[in-house]
């Protein structure tokens, strides 16, 4: 017998003006023992299915089904079944420490005392494969990793003692490495406790490391089911043939990238140092950004990509180093310096939720930033009108929107449509380096490859540069020409993406390359667990923790930058004691 | 297994409710401003021969002790306890705004500054400062006024200030920054409009608020004194005839809970609204 049995669903939410059917009449089932996936578009209904299934869904959604039994009973959030959501931050409270949310769970589903309660939750943190449980239970959510937060959630899921979980997108807000190790723990979970896993997804990637079973979802129906090596290696329907082809895309090389990058560079760095209080922050990093190229800075969260950026923009001073515009050192707390800067970098930032002013219609944002342009420039007033309407009626037919789309909220506008609205008012002023900060993360793969394609057609009209901030590589080696890889604050490797990636010298890029989940079943079964050191690590190498290729040095001394044709390393592999017995000639390969 | 409809039931009461309140609440000013311009009796016009008469079609409301028609006295009263809640909650709501929006939007030091000072001018009951003010400009409408507003826009400060130290974290804010455009320009054109739902539906507490605090003071004969007359005033003057002639007592009373009710109807429903007006 099936454990989750769910026919005939329907969704629909009812408002004052209208109608929305989010589900409409989807059938499912999910096996214990076994991992169900469910993939789709944003927009398709999983997520409200889902919460439907769970009673999670409030009065405003009109709930209806001819069954929806999970083992016969109903299904009851909390008792029977669990569910984990995108971000733990969110799930978390974060003004309660760990083991008391946990001890809570434990406590809510069989009576026991706290103390029992609380041996429980060292058992369930060392199940999710927390180390030093007993101490961790100590910390408040704020202390702990992303990783760690999203497997303490999955610590309290498992302490209801589930027949049923549901995972909503349990891995989008992970870095690649993390994302491989949580798959890998939820299919432990569900082999050892034998419970069913639903999974829902937008990431074909994730469906195939996890799922036995898929369902394809599209606008709020079920187009194709079967098991996952049916649906990967032969699909039935258009739809999923698209899904699977937007996915690969993302795998290969793009031959298109013709226009070779010029050797002028257009922004220095040189030894630029930040820390904040939590550690984070850069540590002597330098490198150069040409004229018309795509330069990718790859690295997980807390590599310092975000610090980087916003004290390129100007956000934030550095607490030592310097950074050169064409040559000129750039001087933000200089008033005057500063405006010569003025419009030339600007930022597209990852969440295109938050990125738009939810008051202003698109016209007016971008009104906004022409007013703040005109400040330098004097203007007659009707002629600055009229101007300024004809320069975005411009600048929004160049990024696909319409001039209705001008008149809209944001609120009223898709994802893509949100994120092209950003690209108009980062592109407005003319800048010289457009930062992307991963501008794309959120999207689904139809839409991102639009706005890719996008960015590259403006970049190669105006010759502008890019900086690329992404942590997945699979995307950096579509649309970059040379990529940075940042570990803890540090450059560990610089070089041409195509090098980078066929050969990588540095291990931890070797890391970051060996996380990329493929859409492909066989490929991502076979998949290695990268290792992943949580702590702090003091003197030497920031990477001594994980690294697979320590040696003794590595742990007392921090690697300089070792440059040779076009590529820098930051590895004691590549220093010049590990070079001495070789000719001086001898051209540098790969150590790893 | 059917699960039931439950949407639109709850919606369709609580729309109900609001439209009444607001009805009501419309109903009111309409009398509290007509009543005395344009009804047939003065709220001072004194005649000794018809005093304390009970309720009665041609006296709505009946008379008083000196023979004025009490209904005219209530809506008079009503006028003036509108007037002292509305526009003191207009001074405070704008001084709010705007020590909030600074306080909040540039934070540290100043921001530590302004809301200690906050703090302790909130320390001190605003019973002491209308009774200060009383003291030094005379009882008065104005006086008044004043007096509430020393210590009333405190809330709305720290409501605002809460929002800006929100709203300044946002990534929009970041790229207002990165534009170049300025402090003073992003915080009022593009950080407020974001807190106008907070701010609507603090300003709508504020006004009962202000209108009680009125009431209670002139109760207590701290506030206005004859002959001008608010709600407060008449309640107390009832209150000594409450067991002969009730109505005097009833009437300006029904009428302030009438009122403090809508409001707090109508600003309860913004909330949960969550600030949208459609």
């Amino acid at each position: 017998m099936n454990m989750l049995d769910v026919r005939s669903l329907y969704v629909t939410y009812l408002s004052e003006e209208e109608r929305v059917e989010a589900v409409r009449g989807i059938d499912f089932s999910a096996e214990e023992g076994k991992v169900t996936g469910i993939v789709g578009e944003s927009g398709s209904g999983k997520s409200t299915a889902m919460l439907a299934v769970m009673g999670l869904l409030d009065h405003k959604a009109a709930v209806e089904a001819e069954k929806v039994s999970l083992f016969g009973n109903t299904v009851r959030a909390g008792d029977n079944a669990a569910i984990i959501f995108q971000d733990p931050l969110k799930c978390l409270n974060p003004t309660v420490k760990i083991g008391r949310q946990i001890a809570e769970t434990v406590r809510n589903r069989k009576k026991c005392t706290w103390r029992e309660a609380k041996k429980r939750s060292e058992e369930l943190l060392d199940s999710v494969g927390i180390r030093h449980p007993r101490l961790r239970m100590k910390q408040y959510p704020f202390e702990l990793s992303g990783g760690m937060r999203q497997r303490v959630v999955i610590a309290i899921a498992l302490a209801c003692e589930p027949n049923l979980i549901v995972a909503d997108e349990p891995t989008t807000a992970l870095d690649a490495a993390m994302q491989v190790r949580v798959i890998r723990l939820l299919k432990k979970i569900v082999k050892e406790t034998n419970t069913a896993l639903l999974l829902v997804s937008h990431n074909m990637g994730v469906i195939a490391a996890a799922c036995d079973y898929v369902y394809v979802m599209k606008d709020g129906k079920m187009i194709e089911n079967g098991c996952a090596d049916d649906i990967f290696y032969n699909p039935q329907t258009e739809y999923t043939k698209k899904l699977l082809s937007d996915a690969t895309a993302e795998q290969l090389l793009v031959k298109e990238k013709v226009f070779a990058a010029q050797e002028n560079p257009l922004f220095t760095v040189r030894h630029l140092k930040k820390r904040f209080q939590n550690e984070e922050g850069v540590n002597d990093v330098s490198f150069d950004i040409c004229e018309g190229e795509v330069f990718a800075l790859a690295g997980e969260s807390g590599s310092g990509k975000t610090t980087l950026a916003k004290i390129l923009t100007g956000l934030e001073q550095p607490d030592s180093g310097e950074v050169f515009c064409r040559g000129e050192r750039v001087d933000r707390k200089n008033r005057k310096r500063n405006k010569n800067m003025h419009g030339k970098v600007r930022m597209i930032f990852q969440d295109p939720y938050s990125s738009l002013n939810p008051c202003m219609t698109i016209n007016e944002m971008l009104t906004e930033t022409l007013r703040a342009k005109e400040k330098q420039i004097k203007f007659d007033q009707k002629e600055r009108k009229k101007d300024r309407q004809r320069q975005i009626e411009q600048m929004l037919t160049r990024v696909g929107l319409s001039s209705l789309d001008g008149k809209r909220y944001p609120r009223e506008l898709s994802g893509g449509q949100r994120q092209k609205a950003a690209i108009a008012r980062a592109l407005l002023l003319e800048p010289e380096l457009l930062i992307c900060d991963e501008a794309v993360s959120s999207l689904d793969a139809a839409t991102r490859t639009q706005i890719l394609d996008l960015l590259l057609r403006v970049v190669k009209e105006k010759k502008i540069a890019c900086l690329f901030i992404s942590h997945d590589m699979a995307l950096i080696r579509r649309i970059s020409h040379r990529t940075g890889v940042l570990y803890k604050g540090t450059l560990a490797e610089c070089a041409k993406t195509r090098d980078l990636c066929r050969d990588p010298w540095h291990p931890y890029t070797k890391a970051l390359l060996d996380s990329v989940m493929p859409p492909d079943p066989l490929k991502a079964r076979k998949q290695k667990v990268p290792a992943v050191h949580e702590g702090k690590s003091e003197g030497g190498c920031p990477y001594f923790g994980s690294c697979g290729y320590k040696m003794e040095m590595c742990k007392d001394a921090a690697p300089e930058m070792y440059d040779f044709e076009g590529r820098a390393v930051s590895c004691h592999l590549y220093s010049k004691q590990q070079r001495a017995g070789r000719n001086p000639n001898y051209k540098m390969t790969s150590q790893i | 297994m059917r699960k039931e409809n439950r949407i639109s039931s709850k919606k369709r009461k609580g729309y109900r409710d609001e439209k009444a309140a607001l009805i009501i609440l419309l109903i009111w000013i309409f009398l509290a401003v007509c009543v005395p311009l344009f009804g047939p009796y003065s709220p001072t016009e004194q005649n000794a021969e018809i005093r304390n008469q009970p309720m009665s079609l041609i006296h709505f409301f009946g008379t008083d002790e000196f023979g004025r028609d009490n209904f005219t006295r209530v809506w008079y009263g009503a006028g003036i306890s509108l007037v002292i809640g509305v526009g003191s909650s207009l001074i405070n709501g704008m001084i709010g705004i705007l020590y909030g929006a600074v306080a909040g939007y540039r934070g540290k030091r100043i921001d530590m500054i302004l809301m200690r000072a906050a703090d302790v001018i909130a320390a001190i009951p605003s019973i002491l400062y209308v009774i200060l003010i009383t003291l030094v400009m005379g009882p008065g409408i104005k006086s008044m006024i004043f007096g509430i507003c020393i210590a009333g826009w405190i809330d709305m400060a720290r409501v605002v200030r809460g929002e800006m130290i929100r709203l300044k974290e946002t990534d929009f804010a970041a790229a207002a920054k990165i534009d170049g455009i300025s402090g003073i320009r992003i915080l009022f054109r593009h950080l407020l409009p974001n807190a106008l739902g907070m701010i609507v539906v603090n300003f709508l507490f504020l006004i009962p608020q202000a209108i009680f605090t009125e009431a209670f003071l002139s109760f207590l004969g701290v506030g206005l004194s004859a002959p001008t007359a608010s709600l407060g005033t008449l309640i107390q003057e009832g209150r000594d005839r409450m067991i002969l002639y009730p109505c005097e007592l009833l009437a300006p009373l029904i009428t302030l809970c009438v009122l403090l009710v809508v409001f707090h109807i109508l600003a309860m429903a913004m909330e949960r609204r969550g600030g949208q007006t459609d």
